[in-house]
C-alpha cells in the first residue's frame, strides 16, 4: 500500500485551494493511495525490450508560419470573463496579501 | 403525426425529408413536444435550443429554393454539454461554467451546423465528464428512460438517454474511458469511440487531451455511420488531428445489411475480457451476439491482449494527471466562478470551488467527487 497520509492530503487541498471537510479528507486519503499503487502496477509491465511509447498514434508535432490567422476580437474573448475593463481580463490579487 | 416522427431513424427520416413529405420544422417541432413531454422525468437536457425552430425553418427555404444539401439536412440532434457552442451555454456539467456562452463553436458542432442538422438543446453529463453514470452532474442526475430508478450510464448519460427517450433521433457525445460507449451499453442505443485523431477535440472541453474522442450516438450502427461521415476529417486548430482519409461507414453499415455480408470477415474475442464481474443475463446475450455474427457468415477467432491487466491502472495515471492539468485553466482568472467564502483562514485570495461544492447540498456520506481528486 502507498504511504498517502491525511496530513499530505490536507496540504494539497490548500494548494489547489479546495475547502475539504474531514470525511472527504479520509476517503480522498484512500483514494490517492490508490492512484499511487497504480504507478506500482504499471511498473511491473515495463521491460528493455518495450519502447518508451508517449502515444499509439502516429503523431508529429505540427508547425506552421507565424503569421496572424483566424483570431477573436477582444471584446469575444471578454464575454465570458467575470470581470473585466475592457480590454484585459480583472483577477483576483495574488501579491501583497496579507499572511 | 409527430408520434411517428420521433420513432424514425435518422436515416428514414432524411429519406422523409429529402422527398418533401416532413419538413425540418415537423420534425424538429416532434422532437421538441417529445423533450417538454418526458424530460422532466429523464433530464436528458441542461439546456434546450430556442432557436432549433428557426434553424429547421431556414433548412426547409434552402431545400425548397433548390440548395444541395447533406444527407441529414433537417435531421434534429442533441448535443452533449462538453461541446462548445457560439449561441448556447456550455458547461460540461459544471457549476463553474454556469451560464458561459463560448466566443465560438467546437469544430463538430460547425460541422453539424454547416450540415444543415438542427441542434436541439445541450444534454447532461457527469461533471468535466469525469464520472460512469451521470450522477455527479452539478445539474443534477439523468435517469435511464427504461426504467428511471436507474442510471443511464455516464458521463454521457444526457445524450444517450435523450436518443434512448426518442428526445433525439442523434446526439453527439465524447468518450475517454467509456463515456460513449458505456452509456450506449446501459440505454440500448449505439455509441462509438471514432479511432482518436479521426475527429477533430476542438472546442470539446478537455478531460484527458491524448484519450479524448468525440463521438457519434443513435438508435441504429447506420445513423452512427452517417453522423461519423459528418463530424470526421482533419482540423488544422486540433494538432493531434490525423491527416487519413475515412472511408465511409455509413456505406460500409448498408453493405453490412446484405445477406451473409461478413463472409470473409474475421471477429477476434478477446481472451482476457472473460473473466468474472458480470451480472448475471451480460455473458448470455454476448454469447447471442457472437452467434448472430457467427450466422452472418463472420468467423470467430479468439484472441489474447495481456496488457489488458494493466489498462485501467495505466488509466488511473494518464487521466488524473491530464486532467488536473486540463482543469487547472478553470482557476477564475479566465474563466470559472470566484468565491470567498467564510472564514477563509488560509489567506485572502479567492477560494476556487469545483462544481459540486459551489452546487447544492452534498450527501453526508462524504463522497468526493472525481475533480475533486
Amino acid at each position: 500500500m502507498s504511504e498517502i497520509t491525511r496530513e499530505q492530503v490536507e496540504h494539497l487541498a490548500g494548494l489547489a485551494r479546495i475547502a475539504l471537510t474531514p470525511d472527504e479528507i479520509d476517503k480522498l486519503t484512500g483514494e490517492l493511495g490508490h492512484i499511487v499503487d497504480s504507478i506500482a502496477k504499471v511498473t511491473e509491465a515495463v521491460s528493455a525490450d518495450v519502447p518508451a511509447t508517449s502515444h499509439p498514434i502516429p503523431l508529429a508535432n505540427v508547425f506552421r508560419d507565424d503569421v496572424v490567422g483566424e483570431t477573436l476580437t477582444q471584446e469575444q474573448a471578454l464575454r465570458g470573463a467575470p470581470e473585466h475593463d475592457g480590454t484585459r481580463f480583472k483577477v483576483s490579487a495574488i501579491l501583497g496579501e496579507e499572511q | 403525426m409527430s408520434d411517428d416522427l420521433i420513432h424514425l431513424s435518422a436515416a428514414d427520416l432524411s429519406a422523409k425529408l429529402a422527398s418533401g413529405e416532413v419538413s425540418a420544422v415537423e420534425a424538429t417541432k416532434g422532437h421538441l413536444d417529445r423533450i417538454a413531454g418526458v424530460d422532466g422525468d429523464v433530464h436528458a437536457f441542461l439546456h434546450v435550443n430556442a432557436a432549433a425552430l428557426e434553424t429547421a425553418a431556414s433548412i426547409d427555404a434552402r431545400r425548397a429554393a433548390g440548395d444541395e444539401l447533406g444527407p441529414l439536412a433537417g435531421v434534429p440532434i442533441a448535443i452533449k454539454d462538453v461541446l462548445c457552442t457560439i449561441d448556447m451555454p456550455s458547461t460540461s456539467g459544471s457549476k463553474i461554467l454556469e451560464g458561459w456562452v463560448p466566443p465560438y463553436d467546437a469544430t463538430v458542432v460547425a460541422k453539424l451546423r454547416a450540415a444543415g442538422l438542427v441542434p436541439l438543446g445541450k444534454t447532461n453529463m457527469d461533471e468535466f465528464a469525469m464520472g460512469s453514470s451521470t450522477e455527479f452532474s452539478a445539474f443534477g442526475p439523468t435517469h435511464n428512460p427504461w426504467n428511471l430508478d436507474r442510471i443511464p450510464g455516464g458521463s454521457g448519460g444526457g445524450s444517450a438517454a435523450a436518443v434512448a427517450a426518442f428526445e433525439a433521433p442523434l446526439a453527439l457525445g465524447s468518450d475517454t474511458g467509456g463515456s460513449i460507449r458505456q452509456p450506449g451499453a446501459v440505454t440500448g442505443t449505439v455509441g462509438v469511440k471514432p479511432t482518436y485523431g479521426s475527429v477533430s477535440r476542438y472546442g470539446a472541453i478537455a478531460l484527458a487531451s491524448s484519450l479524448d474522442q468525440v463521438g457519434p450516438v443513435s438508435r441504429t450502427v447506420l445513423d452512427a455511420g452517417l453522423l461519423h461521415d459528418v463530424i470526421k476529417g482533419h482540423d488544422k486548430r486540433d494538432s493531434t488531428s490525423l491527416a487519413d482519409e475515412w472511408p465511409s461507414f455509413a456505406d460500409a453499415a448498408r453493405r453490412g445489411l446484405a445477406p451473409g455480408s461478413l463472409h470473409g470477415v474475421k471477429v477476434g474475442i478477446v481472451k482476457e475480457l472473460n473473466g468474472d464481474g458480470f451480472q448475471s443475463g451480460v455473458k448470455q446475450r454476448f454469447s447471442e451476439a457472437v452467434a448472430l455474427l457467427t450466422g452472418a457468415g463472420a468467423e470467430i477467432v479468439e484472441v489474447s491482449a495481456p496488457s489488458f491487466e494493466y489498462a485501467i491502472s495505466a488509466y488511473y495515471l494518464i487521466l488524473p494527471a491530464e486532467a488536473s492539468s486540463n482543469l487547472a485553466k478553470f482557476d477564475s482568472v479566465r474563466f470559472g466562478l470566484r468565491v470567498n467564502p467564510e472564514g477563509a483562514a488560509r489567506s485572502s485570495r479567492s477560494w476556487r470551488p469545483l462544481a459540486s461544492r459551489a452546487s447544492a447540498p452534498r450527501s453526508s456520506a462524504g463522497s468526493s467527487s472525481a475533480p475533486t481528486r
